[in-house]
């Protein structure tokens, strides 16, 4: 076996090494479905879609938070950005109340599972679309 | 002068810049095909109109922020009158309009530096005109897309402001290192497509454009370290890296960057991997475009873009015609790319570098798949999928420890053909003290394989590099009878390309420490307490004394009082607040931070319910400190090897008698 043969080789056994180490990551870290309120509240009620991770794009519907500072734990409706307001989710999020929530703008991201009663957030993130550039006037 | 003049003027001038840039393009492929030497210094001249034109531009822009010009759109948009000066004057890059600018008036100057240089006399013309491609292209979008000289009437009376979280010194610095590593490479780009164009055999390319590569890749380095630093201090999350799509967009041409510097020192010694360092540099220049494109373009919800849809299509556009003009070039002339030696051993510096390329690639690569896949999912099934921060720990956590471990090994590797067992020999004291630390490490608590895995081989590449040092020293006092300190000085200053990359090492071995420690085992907390109330958080009591209001220049701000005791004894008060800015609807968060050495304690104050109540999210981040230390080391290594004079140079090309016997066959 010549040098070129030894060093393709030992190319090819570290390419497949990174491939394996590539899927066997995506198979358990797991993905989760990107939605939008709408689609994500459709999951949950057609495909019974309780337990699975997903990541939900949607605003707050306004009067809906409650909060709770001592037992840190946030509550609120969640309704699709553009659409109907009937279309609701709840969403539990036990950590600290985000500053931009009450933002008439605000669009939030939260990360999580359809517990079967409510969303359970992991994460709430908060996008203003003012934050870093100004609509189009 | 009037605004509107002086906005005409502004908009003129970028008018007048793409309009050179047209035509310095097509003069300079016409005098490319046919040897003219008059339109070929025309394009020198248009090169210098082109960059005076975008700084008149730039030096406009700056005059409307720093007076407060709020008929301009763009400082309407950025800026108010209560607004520090030094953040009017960075306001230059808060948006896209500015930023593009910013973008092209540095791709200008780059260019006519190249212009006015004749290095490589055969290629450079070429590599102008790919320069003035670039130009050509921000100037398009300058003029017609995103116009920084919008004047709104009537004027308003008053401006948006700037948004406060940018309003931090780490944030004026982090997008102006971003942009000027961005737009660094595209000069050693340039030059090897212009080497491939000409069929101009040789490294010619790599000698002139290794300063531009290096420059480019300290600015990109320590744009990731100081947005890092910024989210760390200012976003009060705790963290300092979230996988998001935006951070990922400069870190995936600061890796294949990376492997690209070393990539060319193996063609630059040994005359190999020309068609692999041609690729480097393009998907590296590619991934600039293509990390513009995400931050420009809103494509994928990240949580802090610039969102305009039709501005990213022209960067999607451009962006594609990058990589496949590139590509089918490459291809289109792989036969004269023929390389100029083999691999003499499977046991040498070049394979070790061929290794450390294929880490580096292979992280780049699943950054890139991890970052896409929710388009390409949505694109094939119709569904959005995204992948969490844990899929790019799992692949890329590995990975790096493998690429640290080469970083202690390669070194120690020679050239050509190594031999094994003094390897192993150099290796026994570092693989000791190693072991000293670990066993250390395991009495304090140590547990988690993935850290005393992660220390193990941190703490062994540190040794080795400072071992590898040591020995260098060493051999100089024998050889010269100079004293250990002046010995160690001359060694560093005669081989600065070397040693400056050993110092670049060290600093990344300090990050990693600090990510290990900050990662695996932080500690947090949220809590809500009532004045004079106490909670603990590791060995820490922290005991908060209420909270007052306090005025400053154009901040109201909520400020709570809190004490720190560290083991029972007095350690220092914080004062976490949140920050209520004019026509800012949102307070935000500032952090307060006592750190050491051996950990940061971070108070966030969360929020309030009343006078006597409030909310805080308190964390203990152990070894942060030795990110932004290592940070510094590998900016300062970068420096002491980018530095001009003597010692810079590469060493001599070292060939032996077996070597020259293999090529003569």
């Amino acid at each position: 076996m010549n040098q070129r043969t030894k060093i393709l080789v030992g190319s090819g056994i570290i390419v497949i090494a990174i491939a394996f180490l590539f899927i066997s990551a995506f198979a358990s870290s797991g993905t989760s479905y990107s939605l939008q309120v709408d689609e994500a509240v459709y999951k949950i009620v057609y495909e019974n879609a309780v337990d699975q991770k997903m990541r939900i794009e949607g605003r707050v519907l306004p009067g809906s938070i409650s909060w709770n500072a001592k037992a840190l734990e946030l509550k609120f409706i969640m309704i699709p950005i553009k659409g109907s307001e009937k279309t609701q989710l709840p969403v539990v999020y036990n950590d600290v109340k985000p500053d931009n929530l009450e933002h008439p703008e605000a669009q939030i991201v939260v990360e999580g599972k359809y517990d079967g009663k409510v969303f359970q957030a992991d994460t709430l993130l908060v996008k203003c679309p003012s934050k870093y550039e100004k609509k189009q006037q | 002068m009037d605004n509107l003049f002086l906005a005409n003027v502004g908009s003129f001038a970028l008018v007048l810049g793409f309009l050179l840039s047209a035509y310095a393009v097509v003069a300079g492929i016409i005098a490319i095909r046919s040897n003219n030497s008059i339109l070929a210094e025309s394009v020198k001249g248009a090169s210098i109109a082109i960059a005076i034109n975008t700084t008149i531009a730039i030096v406009i822009l700056e005059i409307f922020l720093l007076s407060g010009q709020f008929a301009i759109q763009y400082v309407a948009h950025y800026t108010s009158s209560d607004l520090p000066l030094f953040y009017r004057f960075s306001a230059l890059w808060a948006g896209n309009e500015g930023s593009l600018l910013l973008w092209a008036w540095v791709l200008s100057l780059y260019s006519l530096a190249i212009a006015l240089n004749n290095a490589v006399p055969r290629i450079k013309p070429i590599a102008l005109t790919i320069l003035n491609i670039n130009n050509l292209f921000f100037l398009f979008v300058l003029s017609f897309i995103s116009k920084p000289f919008v004047i709104l009437n009537p004027p308003p009376v008053e401006g948006n402001g700037l948004n406060p979280l940018l309003q931090n010194p780490g944030m004026v610095i982090h997008p102006i290192a971003v942009y000027l590593g961005y737009v660094g490479f595209a000069v050693p780009y340039a030059f090897a497509m212009a080497a491939v164009i000409a069929k101009y055999p040789g490294d010619e390319w790599i000698k002139v454009t290794r300063r531009w590569t290096v420059l480019a890749w300290l600015f990109l380095s320590l744009g990731n370290l100081t947005g890092m630093e910024w989210a760390y201090v200012e976003l009060g999350w705790g963290g300092y890296w979230a996988w998001d799509p935006v951070e990922n967009a400069s870190f995936m041409p600061w890796l294949t960057g990376s492997a690209f510097l070393h990539s060319v020192m193996v063609q630059e010694r040994k005359d190999m991997l020309k068609v692999w360092n041609i690729f480097l540099i393009s998907i590296t220049y590619v991934l600039t475009l293509f990390g513009t494109f995400l931050t420009r373009s809103g494509v994928l919800s990240s949580v802090h873009a610039f969102a305009d849809q039709s501005l990213g299509r022209y960067f999607l556009v451009f962006t594609l015609l990058a990589l496949v003009g590139s590509l089918y070039l490459l291809i289109d002339r792989l036969n004269f790319l023929r390389e100029g030696k083999e691999f003499e051993s499977i046991i040498s510096k070049e394979s070790s570098f061929l290794l450390n390329n294929l880490l580096l690639v292979g992280a780049a690569f699943a950054t890139f798949w991890g970052t896409t896949f929710p388009l390409f999912s949505e694109l094939l099934t119709g569904e959005k999928v995204t992948v969490g921060a844990p899929f790019f720990n799992t692949v890329n956590v590995p990975i790096f420890l493998a690429f640290i471990l080469l970083m202690g090994i390669c070194p120690l590797i020679a050239w050509r053909k190594a031999s094994v067992s003094r390897i192993f020999r150099n290796f026994t004291v570092p693989l000791f003290l190693a072991l000293v630390v670990i066993i250390y490490l395991l009495i304090v608590g140590v547990r988690k394989p993935w850290a005393v895995a992660s220390y193990f081989i941190n703490f062994f590449v540190l040794f080795a590099t400072l071992y590898e040092i040591f020995k260098g020293v060493k051999t100089r006092v024998k050889l010269t009878g100079e004293n250990f300190v002046k010995a160690l000085i001359n060694l560093f200053a005669k081989n600065r390309r070397r040693y400056g990359g050993y110092i670049i090492h060290i600093g990344l071995v300090l990050i990693a420490i600090g990510i290990t420690g900050s990662s695996l085992y932080d500690i947090e907390k949220n809590v809500t307490l009532t004045t004079n109330e106490k909670v603990t958080i590791k060995n820490y009591t922290i005991e908060f004394k209420g909270l007052r209001e306090v005025r400053m220049n154009n901040v109201d701000a909520v400020v709570a009082d809190i004490d720190v005791y560290q083991d029972g004894k007095y350690l220092t008060r914080l004062v976490p607040s949140k920050n209520f800015y004019p026509n800012e609807p949102n307070p935000t968060s500032e952090v307060a931070i006592k750190g050491s050495l051996k950990e940061d304690l971070y108070v966030v104050l969360a929020g309030w319910e009343n006078q006597d109540t409030a909310i805080f999210k308190i964390k203990v981040n152990p070894l942060i400190a030795w990110i932004w230390i290592g940070g510094y080391f590998l900016i300062f290594g970068t420096v002491f090897a980018l530095w001009p004079g003597k010692g810079a140079e590469m060493g001599p090309r070292v060939i032996g008698g077996p070597s020259l016997a293999k090529e003569a066959e």
